[in-house]
């Protein structure tokens, strides 16, 4: 839905036009206006969707441990209950997981 | 800038039509769409730079500094904005959409000498102030700027029956008119109309609303393509008003709802306002340890996140759980009902910005056999999707519904806040089974505190 709502942006063309085509001074600052309401729809829309379509691909894991370092250490924190030590437990389980994902990303 | 021949502006157009139509295609599947979304992106580039060649425009300083001035507003917030947030994000860049559709009309109205033409100002008009409107009390009620209850008054129909009565004049003597003082009236009656449309509309139908606003952008477009002459906007405009109603409808049917039910439910005093009515029948509730014992020694777990999920902001802490139960050899699965979180997709993506690995997002067809084989279903904030009435009692507002089968679980533990029926206003049969466990308080603080007990065995 969210490409979707990006794409009805393209009202940017028409707002546009009429900017293009504006005589009076108060009709330049109407289009100009509707042009920049339109540039928020389609460039947020296209920004917005790609973020979000950005979580669901394994590299993020990476991008998310520095912009989230709260939440990620506690997420680490969750593994040491099997008797192994934090940190190797910690980082075998990235290893293991990262390339996985990140595979499949490629294969699709 | 001299103009292009106009076969070549509308070979450009076509082309960028092409690729609005390769964008929603694969948009339609998760393998695609990132790739989908920038097709997306390129087609309407392309579309923005014709533009500029397709015949003479002045003010070019000016439009160049008012799109710098749109990016650079809107590009950082769609950066940074959280996960959580992206919702009411969405729904404000639907508005602004349906706004710039209402101000294109509105300016191009002196110009439209053929009848017709003005059908379609007044209607992009009208559709794109609703949609400006309806958006941004959306986008309010989302950002709990205000209530998101329904808002229902006295007089609320009769109010917005007088609305669009003044609209529906107002458009027939524009139309006839021409007059573009009129046309600012219309413009007013149209954001009245949307803001009544929205107000009655309960939190978790939020989500079917902004799907609809987003369809009646798209016909707005579609509509203002129409009043330029420009095939591009019709093509693209159709076809977002066209998905979206698709899309709108889908999601109504997935809650057993009409698109009809949910816009007017209200107003009827309907099932929007859900119940208060507490149920005095016994229950089995338990303590945050014990949901940890019965979590912790489980060989399958299938979490079922909701609404209340969402709400709380308790995915991180969700996917924690996941991973401390993974780590003790629990084979732990999400199961995604069509219509969880407060968009289409959302919880997906916010599961996904959790580091849940997406081959643990199990959708609602792939994962109803597998309740037989889990040892504990836990639903965190959600009810109305889990509940079997939908299944097996004929009068009941959600029956038809299709339901996560959490009632073949061995065990069913319900994460809830009270026991508030959901927004159907109905009680969950499967709350007194003797299967079933409750845990009442926060979904957020409930997990975390059984994520705590359960790395404490």
């Amino acid at each position: 839905m969210s490409g979707a709502n990006a794409i009805h942006g393209i009202i940017l063309v028409g707002a546009i036009i009429v900017a293009g085509q504006a005589a009076h001074p108060w009709e330049l600052a109407v289009a100009l206006l509707a042009v920049v309401l339109a540039t928020a729809n389609l460039v947020g829309g296209f920004v917005v969707t790609d973020r979000m379509l950005e979580m669901f691909r394994g590299n993020k894991a990476k991008k998310q441990r520095e912009e989230l370092p709260a939440g990620d250490a506690s997420g680490i924190g969750a593994l040491p209950s099997g008797g192994v030590p934090s940190e190797t437990r910690a980082s075998e389980t990235r290893t293991n997981e990262t390339p996985a994902r990140e595979s499949k990303g490629i294969v699709q | 800038v001299s103009p292009l021949d106009p076969t070549i502006i509308a070979v450009l157009y076509l082309a960028a039509a092409v690729f609005f139509i390769l964008a929603l295609k694969g948009l339609n599947s998760p393998r695609t769409a990132r790739r989908g979304n920038l097709i997306g992106a390129f087609g309407a580039l392309v579309a923005v730079v014709t533009v500029f060649f397709s015949t003479r425009l002045d003010n070019i300083p000016w439009i160049l500094g008012a799109i710098a001035v749109g990016s650079g507003v809107a590009a950082p917030v769609a950066r940074r904005v959280k996960m959580t947030q992206m919702p009411q994000l969405v729904a404000l860049f639907n508005g602004v959409g349906g706004g710039a559709a209402a101000l294109v009309a509105l300016l191009e109205l002196p110009h439209a000498e053929d009848i017709w033409v003005r059908v379609a100002v007044v209607f992009t008009l009208l559709v794109g102030a609703l949609s400006f409107a309806g958006s941004a009390v959306t986008f309010a009620k989302l950002q709990e700027l205000m209530t998101t209850r329904p808002v229902v008054f006295p007089g609320l129909p009769a109010l917005m029956g007088a609305v669009l009565l003044a609209a529906v004049g107002a458009a027939t003597a524009v139309v006839l008119g021409g007059w573009l003082a009129l046309a600012l009236v219309l413009l007013l009656l149209g954001l009245a109309a949307g803001v009544l449309l929205v107000l009655p509309v309960g939190g978790a139908d939020v989500p079917i609303v902004i799907s609809l606003l987003n369809a009646f952008t798209g016909l707005a477009v579609a509509a203002s393509g129409l009043v330029l002459g420009n095939v591009l906007l019709v093509v693209a405009g159709t076809l977002v008003g066209a998905s979206g109603t698709i899309l709108t409808r889908a999601m109504a049917a997935a809650m057993g709802r009409s698109v009809a039910g949910i816009l007017f439910g209200a107003f009827k005093g309907g099932s929007t306002a859900g119940s208060t009515a507490v149920s005095d029948r016994p229950v089995r509730s338990s303590s945050p340890e014990d949901v940890a014992v019965l979590l912790g020694y489980a060989q399958r777990v299938i979490i079922v996140p909701g609404y209340g999920l969402a709400v709380a902001q308790g995915q991180h802490t969700a996917a924690e759980l996941a991973q401390a139960l993974e780590a003790r050899g629990v084979k732990v699965d999400f199961a995604i009902h069509p219509v969880a979180g407060r968009m289409p997709g959302h919880m997906n993506v916010l599961l996904a910005e959790a580091n849940v690995p997406y081959e643990s997002l199990k959708e609602m067809s792939e994962i109803n056999s597998e309740f037989r084989t889990a040892d504990v279903a836990l639903v965190v904030g959600a009810n109305d999707v889990v509940n079997p009435a939908a299944k097996t009692t004929a009068g009941s507002p959600i029956y038809g519904m299709p339901i996560l089968e959490v009632a073949d679980a061995r065990q069913v533990v319900f994460l809830k806040r009270s026991m508030r029926p959901g927004f159907a206003g109905i009680e969950n049969d499967l709350m007194f089974e003797p299967q079933t466990t409750l845990l009442f308080g926060d979904a957020k603080e409930s997990l975390t505190k059984v994520l705590g007990s359960v790395k404490a065995l």
